[in-house]
């Protein structure tokens, strides 16, 4: 064999070389994106029927996106210190991104400002204002006031006592400004309850006898409990209306029991189940944007109409 | 097409015939090699694709199946609780005076772990019994409820619900179970009198989930199951279905018969095992993304291509390898012929390598190349011995003619008693003849053929009385050269008889020997009458007759054939002539000296 053909023989072997190991790559790249997400989800209270719900949207999108999920429930509610040690924490651990939903719309935006520097950040149920790359997952906060404040509305009554407790949070913040909006030339009353349950259930008490007879508007579930038991426990309340945000199990039988006269619900599973999608898309450079989770105003006579049925009662796996 | 082919075919022949054994040999393997590679390849890939079609359709089906067992197990395990209760208990009891909730108990508690609770409903929608919870909601409407309808319209069925949330019961725990209804309609008898009722069984819906989540089907497969309209009963994905973040083609493959189908929904292409749970009507429906069985296709391509490549760069390298093996002897073989049909009959040069066959035919070659160059030389010797033969002859046959002439001259001087000049003559003949004898060689000094030239000029000169004068003359170093025997007598003779005879002046013939390098020069001239430059240009010329004066340039020929045989084509004779002004005949020959070597 001539030296020529030697060398056109062993530039073609290493071509077929090069090839193979080519394909070699493309293959374990392949693999490589199939590879799975550290992900950290931080809730801004301890864990909470609502959350419960979340959780089983964000672990549906964990399995169906190949995401390691380590979920953080805080201490006690709307503590933003602890929330802003446990998101330094979870970025210098390593993950590749955060999911946190802010109990502080202002003293956040610095920590979650620095940490989008370093790793995605996704907003859930509540938000940040000021930073261009964060995403946020939630419902339209004000489309969602405005349409419970015309149930509220319809019920009649000059006197409307808005409460909440976690004033702070953008969601509450946004769902309070259109509710007030919503009921111009009505008495709208805003009182902001402790954020240790026990303590604002004694308040939501005391106000509802405060204003027998008033409208009352909660911005949270827990608060919506404590008012809805208030209501059940005093026989003087009798004729308080009640309207809220948000469902637990017994926030729907009070519903059920006429005890609370309708509910604004969020679609929590669907807010889990984004929130993680969310921050994958983000972690592979994918900005398809914010998604909005869809809400219902349910009343006792439709809840079991099967689209509020789906939502009001999630499935317990 | 046929038509088609054949001209196809004929082009490639045409083409083939134009190009060498082993560019044809190269291609002619390579092509066969790699169709019957693609081929083989091909047919893998196809096996290989509709073996994990195959494979697939069998493993959905085979799951499918159980899961229809397991379903179907539990579905009339629930059956057989209704029959208990409506056949052991309620047929059996006296609502008047008999309570039914002890054995109803029973079998709840029996059952706790799939059922949620279990009721009795008169028509109206009172309750008559239940477990473990007994107290209607408030809000609870029995009678418009779907379970309670589907029985009173179709009483010798059971009816199964789709799932909903269960609100007949007051809960203290505020409890809200997903459920499945499972609704008969029945009779009940109270103080002898028979009413009807409806008696309800609500399933738990994660004893469904259950029989449906653990089954594994690889990869994005799945399971999931709806009704005969196609309302969904159970799917892993039934709340983000429920949320309208993805969508399942439920509705369609209610419609499916059983068995396995391709379908295309939202741009995806999909393969589809149905069952039908008997009884119920129920659809349960394995579905597999085709992409879950082609996922490994391009990979395998590429690495089946790349291997395909590999083998066929081996394949062009082999078969490159074996065609020069087999074409470069031959073509050597036959550059070798074409070498001896140039006339190298060299026959070392005549290549014998390659394969046992090509090497015997080289040696054949050879062999016949060797004969060949044999029977040429013998060929040749023959026709040089012939054409000397020839040649001497002529030569031979001059001499009578001259002797005849010059004995005559010498009878009549001897009548006219002109003894001196007779004895004369007869001396210069006799040197003549012992000069021609040359003991029979037929190569002399110059010295000796001008000697010879020198007697038949004395001759000749006596003969034709003193007409013309003659010289001769030889530089020192020609004396010794050799050169063919009597050349230059016949260019003297041609002298006399054509330049000089008719001439009315005194003629002169001069002969000169001369050397320049290594050239030996004997010119013979007159001062004849000449001949024009074609004239003299087309006597020494091939295959021509001169038909001009007396001779026919048989003797110019002889003397030049004579020393081109013996000394080669660059020497021989060269005719310098003018009219009326004489002519130069030049003998061109090799300064070689008597013994052989060079002067």
């Amino acid at each position: 064999m001539s030296k020529k053909k030697i060398v056109l023989f062993l530039s073609f072997l290493t071509l077929f070389l090069l090839c193979y190991l080519v394909l070699n790559r493309s293959i374990r790249v392949t693999q490589d994106a199939k590879q799975t997400y550290e992900v950290s989800v931080i809730c801004r209270s301890e864990n909470t029927e609502t959350w419960s719900t979340v959780k089983q949207g964000i672990d549906q999108a964990a399995k169906d996106r190949n995401v390691d999920v380590s979920f953080i429930t805080l201490s006690g509610r709307n503590n933003a210190a602890e929330q802003v040690t446990l998101l330094n924490r979870e970025v210098e651990n390593g993950a590749d991104a955060v999911v946190i939903a802010p109990v502080d719309s202002g003293s956040l935006v610095k920590p979650i400002a620095d940490a989008l520097k370093k790793i995605p950040v996704v907003a859930v149920q509540s938000t940040v204002t000021g930073l261009s790359g964060l995403e946020t997952v939630s419902c339209d906060n004000a489309a969602m006031g405005k349409a419970l404040a015309r149930e509220v509305a319809k019920s009649g009554g000059s006197e409307v006592v808005v409460l909440g407790n976690s004033a702070g949070c953008s969601n509450v913040a946004a769902s309070a400004r259109a509710i007030e909006s919503e009921l111009k030339g009505r008495n709208v009353v805003f009182r902001n309850l402790p954020d240790e349950i026990g303590k604002a259930a004694d308040m939501a008490g005391q106000t509802l006898a405060e204003h027998p007879g008033d409208t009352f508007v909660a911005l949270d579930a827990e608060t919506l409990e404590a008012v809805g038991q208030a209501k059940k426990d005093r026989k003087e309340c009798r004729n308080s209306k009640i309207f809220g945000v948000g469902r637990t199990n017994k926030v729907v039988s009070f519903l059920e029991e006429g005890v609370v006269d309708a509910v604004a619900v969020e679609n929590d599973y669907n807010m889990g189940y984004l929130c993680i999608q969310a921050a994958v898309d983000r972690i592979g450079r994918r900005d398809d944007g914010s998604p909005v989770v869809n809400y219902r105003i349910v009343s006792r006579s439709d809840m079991y109409r099967p689209e509020n049925e789906r939502i009001l009662f999630p499935f317990v796996r | 097409m046929e038509n088609q082919f054949r001209k196809t075919t004929e082009r490639v022949r045409r083409f083939l015939r134009k190009r060498s054994l082993q560019f044809t040999l190269s291609i002619s393997f390579t092509v066969v090699a790699v169709v019957g590679m693609a081929l083989v390849g091909v047919s893998l890939a196809m096996r290989y694709v509709s073996s994990t079609e195959e494979l697939t359709t069998r493993n959905n089906q085979r799951i499918v199946d159980q899961v229809n067992i397991n379903l179907d197990s539990y579905l009339r395990g629930m059956m057989r609780v209704s029959d208990s209760i409506y056949y052991s208990v309620i047929k059996n009891a006296d609502l008047k005076k008999d309570s039914i909730s002890g054995p109803m108990s029973l079998l709840y508690e029996t059952n706790h772990d799939q059922i949620i609770s279990v009721g009795v409903f008169s028509e109206t929608g009172k309750v008559i019994a239940a477990e473990p919870l007994s107290d209607l909601k408030e809000t609870a409407d029995v009678t418009h409820q779907a379970w309670f309808r589907n029985a009173e319209a179709r009483i010798e069925n059971l009816h199964f619900s789709t799932p909903h949330v269960e609100n007949l019961f007051q809960d203290p725990d505020n409890k809200y179970h997903w459920v499945v209804s499972l609704s008969r309609y029945v009779e009940l008898t109270s103080a002898g009198t028979i009413t009807h009722g409806v008696l309800l069984v609500d399933m738990n819906f994660s004893g469904i989930e259950q029989i449906c989540s653990n089954v594994d089907l690889g990869k994005s497969s799945y399971i999931y199951i709806t009704d005969g309209s196609g309302e969904i009963i159970y799917h892993p994905r039934q709340e983000l279905i429920y949320s309208n973040l993805i969508h399942e083609n439920n509705r369609k493959a209610a419609g499916y018969q059983d068995g396995t189908r391709s379908e295309i929904f939202e741009n995806e292409e999909r393969l589809v095992t149905v069952k039908t749970v008997g009884y119920t009507g129920w659809k349960i429906v394995a579905v597999t993304p085709t992409k879950d069985i082609t996922e490994n296709y391009y990979q395998y391509t590429l690495f089946a291509l790349l291997c395909a490549a590999f083998a066929s760069f081996l394949l062009i390298f082999v078969n490159m390898f074996l065609s020069s093996r087999i074409a470069t002897p031959i073509k050597q073989l036959e550059r070798s012929v074409k070498n001896i049909e140039d006339g190298d009959l060299d026959e070392t040069k005549i290549t014998v390598s390659g394969s046992y066959e090509v090497r015997h035919l080289g040696k054949t070659i050879r062999s016949m190349v060797r004969e060949m160059k044999h029977l040429m030389s013998d060929i040749v010797r023959e026709q040089e011995s012939k054409r000397k033969s020839e040649l001497d002859a002529l030569q031979s046959q001059i001499n009578p003619h001259f002797l005849y002439n010059t004995l005559d001259a010498i009878v009549w001087m001897i009548e006219n008693e002109n003894y001196r000049d007779a004895e004369t003559m007869v001396t210069s003949l006799a040197r003549l003849f012992r000069i021609s004898l040359s003991k029979g060689r037929n190569i002399v000094t110059v010295a000796d053929e001008l000697k010879h030239v020198q007697n038949y000029l004395i001759i000749e000169k006596m003969r034709f009385k003193n007409k013309f004068e003659f010289t001769i003359e030889a530089e020192p170093e020609t004396r010794a050269c050799s050169t063919i025997k009597l050349i230059v007598q016949p260019l003297v003779e041609n002298s006399i008889h054509h330049g000089l005879e008719s001439m009315d002046e005194d003629g002169e013939i001069r002969v000169r020997a001369y050397r320049r390098g290594e050239d030996l020069y004997i010119d013979v001239t007159d001062n004849g009458l000449g001949m024009p430059k074609e004239q003299a240009e087309s006597l020494l010329k091939e295959g021509t007759v001169t038909v001009h004066g007396k001779g026919s340039g048989i003797g110019l020929k002889n003397v030049q054939e004579r020393i081109r045989l013996y000394f080669g084509r660059e020497y021989g004779l060269t005719i310098l002539s003018e009219p009326d002004e004489g002519t130069t005949v030049r003998i061109h020959l090799p300064a070689r000296p008597m013994d052989g070597g060079t002067a």
